[in-house]
């Protein structure tokens, strides 16, 4: 039987910063919630209270100077955490203005102290601590005399066990504030602004006796108080592994000739970039993969971030949508992130128990993305297949690319090395027709197709055709009858025009 | 001007049968003939304990600069009570508005004295919502119902 103290963590109630902690926070920890005016401090604060505070283990949260209290209640009470009959009940608001103004920190330590004594509390928060050591800083010894009783401070939560917050403003985390030293946990909010757009961040800084997930990680405020969106852990990426497992079975795209191409169909755990021009029939053939997948009674989950989502759903996939098979992804928030968008994805993938996932477009999705995020988006395109092999569905992403002739590439993002299949669509002049072919160009670790096959989209879908063996240069867009007598096995015709 | 019970419900931004119910017991106090000193105390005694109640969630500060701005906002009507507060006082100036309460006939203070607490109310449920005014201050409001109620009564079995 072990002898070390076992340490409980608090559930916070902020939707993905357990995860970001590691599994909550610590009791009777002395934390510190920092960042600049406007980021959310007392927002979080408000939320983990309203989460953690009960009648048995109830909150004092105690108003410095900065801003009023009314006004506090006033926008706080906006949210839906905000539960009025929590008040003097199991959460009692303590304004403390005076004895802060008299710039006597005994005096708000001992009233700190008196009113923990009455009401026994397992979390007290002090907001804004900065104007507690703003109010003290009257001449040269006021760092002593704030360490001093910052260090007072701790020794009288730990001993009343009161899991405590200092929320506070401190804008040069470099500067060695005596609160940093002191803290258990430091968790700092940030707001990242460029051009017109603002991303918030949080980060923890520390976290005594746990080990965090390092890194800056985006949140979002809505009426449902603060979410977290935390990256996949590592650590589940390689314990889960998902498609090393499922590989060795495969599933169909829908189309039995692309499936054929695909050395027998598409492996499961996959991810699939499929590039070709606008209009080529990209959405076409994803819609045929979703549409499979329901046919087999696996549900999915279509990500969009087009601008009218709804126009490029055909009939097929609105009707499965409409009966629960297919999960939308629209987010129209501003500023995404790739952790924000890998989590909506996810948490349609485990409430329908989905295994096949479609991302139309990347282009969309880049552009979804706030402009922090773009220049790495390499990185997110990673982090997103990671996170989506991970959750063991395979996963069909279109990317626009524009048919150059003289340049082959598969994906104008530098992207086509972190899909395991690329499909690429083309089009090609023939006898004065705009025709459309279509070739598996990789499949990892799988025998497949190179061949370069006709293809046209009719109302009911996407129809392959053969390989046009009396032309050359296909790829060039504009091919040349080839002169050999044998060549005869194919041609324009075993495609539909357009 | 005389209190009319009814125009609380017409001209109240936001009001809770407790605030009501105990402006109404004021008045009626005041029509059973209790005098302006009887009335005051009860008053006073109202404010004593939404200032308790309040002060130390918004700050003494905060709570008398609603109860200035609550006088000013009845001080047409009751133009004796709205000198009762200074511009820039920190406390509540419960005994400026006992005097001025006492100077008045009993029915005037009282209407006067119920209004300034219904405008102290409304304002402060116009900022923090009428649930969380109905949190704060809902108990005390019901107690200081049933205690003028109690000495109402009381009064009559005393001289019927």
């Amino acid at each position: 039987m072990t002898t070390k103290v076992a340490i409980t963590r608090l559930a916070t109630g902020v939707p993905g910063l357990d995860e970001v902690l590691n599994g909550g926070l610590p009791e009777f920890s002395f934390n510190l919630i920092a960042g600049t005016p406007g980021c959310g401090k007392t927002t979080l604060a408000h939320q983990i209270m309203f989460a953690l505070a009960t009648p048995k283990r109830p909150a004092i949260y105690f108003t410095v100077l900065g801003e009023p209290p009314i006004k506090m209640l006033r926008y706080q009470q906006q949210f839906d955490f905000f539960d009025n009959e929590a008040i003097n009940r199991s959460i009692h608001f303590i304004n403390v203005t005076e004895e802060t103004l008299s710039g006597e920190l005994d005096l708000v330590l001992r009233r700190i102290a008196a009113e923990v004594e009455s009401h026994a509390p397992g979390l007290v928060f002090v907001d804004s601590f900065r104007s507690v050591a703003r109010a003290a800083q009257t001449d040269s010894s006021s760092n002593n005399r704030l360490q001093h009783f910052v260090q007072q401070l701790g020794i009288l939560m730990t001993s009343w066990q009161a899991t405590t917050f200092l929320v506070g403003e401190y804008l040069d985390e470099s500067n060695p504030n005596p609160v940093f030293t002191v803290a258990d946990g430091l968790i700092w909010l940030r707001q990242s602004v460029q051009r017109n757009s603002v991303v918030r961040k949080m980060e923890i800084i520390k976290m005594r006796g746990q080990p965090t997930l390092p890194g800056l990680h985006t949140f979002r405020i809505s009426n449902a108080g603060i979410e977290v969106f935390a990256p996949l852990d590592a650590n589940v990426v390689a314990r889960d592994g998902g498609r090393t497992q499922s590989s060795a079975s495969r599933m169909s795209v829908g189309l039995p000739q692309l499936d054929a191409m695909l050395g027998g169909g598409l492996p499961r755990g996959y991810s699939v970039l499929v590039a070709g021009p606008s209009g080529s029939g990209k959405s076409v053939l994803t819609s045929a993969f979703l549409a499979e997948g329901a046919r087999c009674g696996e549900t999915g989950v279509i990500a969009v971030f087009e601008q009218h989502p709804d126009r490029v759903r055909n009939r097929t996939i609105a009707a499965l949508i409409e009966n629960g098979q297919i999960a939308v992804v629209d987010s129209r928030a501003p500023d995404l992130s790739i952790d924000e968008i890998v989590s909506l994805i996810r948490t349609q993938v485990r409430r329908l128990g989905a295994s096949r996932v479609v991302i139309d477009s990347l282009s969309g999705f880049e552009l979804a993305l706030a402009p922090t995020f773009q220049p790495d988006f390499r990185e997110s395109m990673l982090r997103l297949v990671t996170a989506l092999a991970a959750e063991g569905v395979t996963v069909m992403m279109t990317s626009e690319l524009e048919d150059r002739y003289t340049d082959l590439r598969f994906s104008p993002y530098g992207t086509a090395f972190l899909t395991d299949v690329i499909i690429v669509q083309r089009y090609i002049e023939v006898e004065s027709r705009l025709l459309r072919v279509m070739a598996v160009v990789k499949v990892r670790a799988s025998v497949h197709s190179n061949e370069l096959r006709l293809f046209s989209i009719r109302d009911d879908g996407i129809h392959i055709g053969g390989m046009l063996l009396d032309q050359e240069g296909l790829l060039g867009g504009r091919p040349t009858k080839r002169r050999m007598a044998e060549c005869s096995s194919g041609s324009a015709k075993d495609a539909e025009p357009i | 001007m005389p209190f009319a019970v009814d125009s609380l419900s017409k001209t109240s931004l936001s009001k809770t049968m407790t605030m009501i119910g105990f402006a109404a017991a004021l008045v009626r106090r005041a029509d059973d003939g209790a005098d302006a000193t009887a009335i005051a105390d009860a008053i006073v005694v109202a404010w004593q304990e939404i200032d308790a109640a309040l002060s130390p969630i918004i700050g003494q500060r905060a709570v008398a600069a609603l109860y200035r701005r609550g006088l000013s906002i009845i001080g047409q009507d009751y133009p004796w009570l709205s000198d009762t507060h200074e511009d820039v006082a920190t406390l509540l100036d419960r005994e400026a508005m006992r005097s001025a309460l006492a100077q008045q006939s009993g029915a005037e203070a009282a209407a006067g004295g119920a209004a300034a607490l219904q405008a102290f109310h409304d304002l402060l449920a116009g900022l923090i919502g009428p649930g969380l005014t109905e949190r704060l201050l809902g108990s005390i409001l019901e107690n200081l119902e049933r205690s003028e109620n109690l000495e109402r009564s009381s009064n009559r079995d005393i001289s019927p």
